[in-house]
């Protein structure tokens, strides 16, 4: 039994496992600027800007709001951030689909 | 890229917990929830340190609990082996069959990838048909008196069903049982040739590991059909020698392993408790950025276990195996009443004696997975 062609073998595995990492880290993942990037995958990270044309609660009682770019237009969880209608914002957070709907869960929104 | 330090560190930790006998991942994953690790980081070292202790797991799982032949009617493969005299071979082909299984990972995650998140659900269905033929399976290729042993465990099994108690179960059936076995008829571990010795070759070892990947992909989604039932199953398929018998049963362990993670990321399903924990923290990695993680973790795990394969083999040789019996049987109560209670203890103790049991009755240990088994079906149908 040849245990250097295994001993190499491993070592392959080892390189090959390390490109997965770097080229599939969640980290790696392109951040969306703009509502149109987020609707295409609706997953991974995004820093938005726009206008919150709408604000309402949803059937689960949480606070959310409409983020408007031009046309599009996007659903935006917002806790307990202070925000008013018309008001224009700059969302940093991931976006996620839920109830087959694409949602952006914010980490920061902040006033502009 | 610092989150690799986390994969090296997983590596060690899973290497030390494999090494010691009876000790699982599972039972030292609450504690990584007190680690202030990010989703990353923990990612890194979960999986890491879980594939890492099924490499490692092997030198225990073949050195420890070896029988006297005379007094033994079943005699495990790995065993069998190290009173041949060729404990480095069994430990070496073993893990070969385990980094071979990883590469094999690779093409079946594709087919995964297309076909499994389609088939699962009505797979889903027909779980309970399934198991039930394995059942039929099981008691079919063994003695008329392995009954005795599917009814026991069946019971067992229906009593422990709500407290998940799969430690004391396990640890009875397959561990405490063994070594009782090895230390009552005062087992020891024979002179070893300290070079590979295995009639094995390269081919022969990939054939295998095929056939045990091939298997576990299509009983490893299954609950409750542990990676050793999938082993008797290649045996019944193809007449396997005690060399071969463990390349199966090494691979379809660490295969296991890595489709639980595969399980996870592509029918939300968790088939082991690194994949419980990961489930927790889950949020949308790439199932390729985890299969990264499987590679770089089992590599390295493989190249330190051949480099420790020699001294950890004499290490264990040296020791004095009755002490080292004994000691395992402390280590094991111990474990078990600390995570499991009095009544966890109960269960060990009546684990191992149908263990025991089924050693007198001269039939395969697989029975007792019965106790996983028949509460499955009935709660599925």
């Amino acid at each position: 039994m040849d245990l250097i062609f295994l001993k190499r073998l491993s070592l392959l595995l080892a390189l090959f496992g390390l490109v997965l990492i770097y080229f599939f880290s969640p980290d790696q993942q392109n951040t969306a600027t703009s509502i149109k990037e987020v609707r295409k995958s609706c997953s991974g990270p995004v820093s938005l800007e726009g206008t919150i044309s709408k604000i309402f609660y949803s059937s689960a009682g949480k606070l959310v709001g409409e983020l408007k770019q031009n046309t599009s237009s996007i659903t935006v969880f917002l806790g307990d951030s202070f925000v008013e209608e018309g008001s224009n914002i700059s969302v940093q957070g991931k976006a996620s689909k839920f109830s087959n709907q694409c949602w952006i869960f914010p980490e920061r929104v902040e006033s502009r | 890229m610092i989150d690799l330090a986390f994969c090296l560190m997983g590596v060690g930790l899973g290497l030390l917990l494999g090494l010691v006998p009876s000790m699982h991942i599972n039972n030292f994953l609450p504690f990584f929830v007190l680690l202030s690790f990010t989703n990353n980081q923990l990612f890194f070292f979960v999986i890491a340190a879980s594939m890492a202790y099924v490499f490692s797991s092997f030198f225990p799982a073949i050195l420890l609990g070896v029988p006297n032949e005379d007094t033994a009617l079943n005699v495990l493969p790995g065993h069998r082996l190290v009173l041949e005299g060729n404990a480095y071979s069994a430990i070496l082909i073993s893990l070969i069959g385990g980094l071979l299984v990883v590469l094999f990972s690779m093409p079946f995650l594709l087919f995964f990838l297309s076909v499994l998140p389609i088939l699962y659900p009505t797979i889903q269905k027909i779980v309970p048909y399934i198991l039930t033929i394995v059942l039929i399976f099981m008691f079919l290729s063994d003695k008329k008196q392995s009954i005795v042993i599917l009814v026991l465990s069946s019971i067992l099994g229906f009593l422990t069903f709500d407290f998940n108690l799969l430690l004391p179960l396990l640890s009875g059936f397959f561990g405490l049982s063994t070594i009782l076995i090895s230390f009552l008829n005062r087992g020891s571990i024979s002179p070893q040739i300290m070079r590979f010795n295995s009639r094995l070759s390269l081919s022969n070892l990939s054939v295998i590991s095929f056939i045990s990947c091939f298997l576990s992909s299509i009983f490893g989604f299954i609950p409750a059909i542990s990676s050793s039932i999938v082993g008797a199953i290649g045996s019944y398929i193809r007449k396997f020698d005690s060399e071969e018998f463990l390349v199966l049963l090494s691979g379809t362990n660490v295969i296991y392993m890595v489709y639980s993670f595969f399980a996870l990321f592509l029918i939300n399903k968790t088939r082991s408790g690194s994949a419980v924990f990961l489930s927790q923290i889950f949020e949308k990695e790439s199932i390729f950025f985890i299969l990264g993680i499987i590679l770089l973790s089992s590599a390295l795990a493989f190249l330190i276990c051949l480099f420790l394969s020699k001294p950890l083999v004499k290490l264990y040789k040296r020791l004095d195996y009755h002490k080292l019996s004994l000691l395992s049987i402390v280590f094991i109560i111990t474990i078990n009443f600390a995570l499991a209670g009095l009544f966890g203890l109960l269960v060990l103790l009546a684990s191992t004696s149908i263990g025991l049991l089924s050693n007198s009755l001269g039939v395969k240990r697989i029975n007792c997975m019965a106790a996983l088994i028949v509460p499955t079906i009935v709660v599925l149908i």
